[in-house]
């Protein structure tokens, strides 16, 4: 599950928007670069920190890995690593790509809604569905007063619409579903009040759930939640987790090794499975099934409804 | 011309690709805003389209009826929106015309519904040689004459979704002089 590392050279820097600069990461002599699914990020270790980012090039045989960076000024520092201490030529530690928000292979056409720097996925899925053919229409909305994504100028096929401010995309909106032909699959990135009004908005228009797929940059914030103890299977070992720390840091705490990235419940990295006990989940990762099953639950945000809970670990 | 019947060797019908129409009349998805509703000519289909209409007419879900012939059922299914849902009751025939070319149109499985209201009717079969769709009341394993080139034809247990016809090849070819 944990990728490989690169070390890359930035060869290039832009800035298609506000607060927006795209790097271009470039590998060392004699190093290829993996190919990827549209919508892969790659994790960029920035300084203490360590992000994902969406690759927005070409994902078929890449000669560089591009992302797209919001200078994020009160966030925790990775963006603004990336944007004031990275200049051309710096080296960046980064990870193969990781494919989470692959387009669904049966759409017969796409509809994408990319909210501010959440139509970096779509700019990937751009370049593969100009390369198949298959139909798709972008929709990107800016803060009003801002430029769009420059890079969308680039794609170079599909429909691609620039919405300026969220209201007046959502006042277009239900017409764009309505008309959409059957066979159609909706895809959104953005602002997760966003992600919620348009996907709100295609359940009251009638589309099924199977069609509605999204992709969230911002997670939720741990809740203190009440104390419990974690079982670990392999070991018997008791961990206690206390009100106010997460499963996950009380098992890194005590020395249980558990992949993490985001800690925000949204990236699936810390997916651990449950033996026993009753998980209380906070994520935004799992499907209905595998909450109601109880069986894995993610260790950053989800915590514990019996008390005790047995890990797979 | 042999007419023995075709004795699957090491192959269960339980694990070919058969479909399994149910009789009993579906209910509707009420989250749709839009239903196509393709039925046949026999009294059980025409009151499940009737009913189906009218239920969704109560909860403002616009209805079309369309008849049983492929060139309508491709037309409503061309014009049909992401809120659109397919209703389908008839024979074999019927449910293979409409739940095909959603396939093919791009539909979800989940967004088709079907009944099966004259088991005892004609199934699809279509010929590997002319690629014609032959209706026939024959069971599998056993033959028709292929309705475009005349050939006879062993219906084999397989059934394709998207062609919406269970496979039919010469059955006396190993028979034929070279």
């Amino acid at each position: 599950m944990t990728a490989a590392h690169l070390t890359c050279t930035v060869e290039a820097i832009g800035m298609p928007a506000e607060d927006v600069r795209t790097l271009r990461l470039v590998p060392r002599p004699g190093i290829e670069l993996p190919a990827y699914a549209p919508g892969s990020h790659i994790e960029v270790q920035c300084g203490e920190r360590r992000n994902a980012y969406s690759l927005i090039g070409d994902p078929r045989l890449p000669d560089a890995y591009e992302i797209s960076v919001l200078r994020c000024a009160d966030g925790d520092g990775g963006s603004r690593f990336l944007h004031d201490e990275v200049s051309i030529g710096a080296e960046l530690e980064i990870s193969t790509p990781r494919s989470a928000f692959a387009p669904p292979a049966r759409a017969a056409r796409h509809l994408l809604v990319g909210g501010g720097i959440g139509v970096t996925p779509f700019l990937s899925y751009g370049r593969a569905f100009a390369r198949s053919g298959v139909a798709f229409e972008l929709h990107h909305v800016h803060r009003a007063g801002a430029s769009p994504h420059a890079g969308l100028a680039e794609l170079g096929a599909g429909e691609i619409v620039t919405h300026a401010g969220r209201a007046a995309f959502l006042d277009a909106l239900p017409a764009l579903l309505d008309r959409a032909p059957v066979g159609t699959h909706l895809s959104v990135c953005g602002p997760p009040s966003m992600i919620d009004d348009v996907l709100g908005a295609a359940r009251a228009a009638g589309w099924p759930e199977h069609r509605l797929h999204s992709e969230r940059f911002v997670g939720v914030d741990p809740p203190a939640g009440t104390p419990f103890t974690a079982r670990i299977a392999s070991t018997g070992e008791a961990v206690s987790v206390a009100s106010g720390t997460s499963l996950l840091d009380a098992l890194l705490d005590a020395g249980v090794r558990v992949p993490h990235l985001c800690r925000q419940g949204v990236c699936g990295e810390c997916r651990v499975g449950v033996r026993s006990g009753t998980p209380e989940h906070h994520d935004l990762h799992l499907s209905e099934t595998e909450r109601a099953a109880g069986t894995v639950m993610m260790a950053c945000v989800s915590r514990c409804a019996s008390g005790v809970l047995e890990l797979e670990l | 011309m042999m007419t023995t019947a075709y004795e699957p060797v090491g192959t269960s019908r339980r694990h070919t690709s058969e479909p399994r129409w149910q009789p009993e009349r579906p209910d509707l998805d009420r989250s749709a805003r839009h239903l196509v509703i393709v039925h046949g000519t026999d009294a059980v289909a025409v009151a499940s389209a009737t009913a189906w209409k009218a239920e969704a007419e109560q909860h403002g879900i616009a209805a079309t009826l369309v008849g049983d012939d492929p060139p309508s059922i491709e037309a409503a299914l061309a014009a049909a929106t992401a809120a659109t849902r397919l209703m389908a009751a008839g024979d074999e025939c019927v449910l293979a015309a409409a739940t095909s070319a959603a396939e093919r149109a791009g539909w979800s499985r989940s967004e088709v519904r079907t009944q099966l209201t004259h088991p005892a009717g004609p199934r699809p079969v279509q010929c590997v040689h002319c690629r014609t769709i032959t209706a026939t009341t024959a069971q599998i394993d056993e033959q028709c004459s292929c309705g475009g080139c005349g050939v006879p034809l062993l219906i084999f247990a397989h059934y394709s979704r998207r062609i919406g016809a269970y496979l039919g090849f010469r059955a006396d070819a190993e028979e034929l002089p070279a």
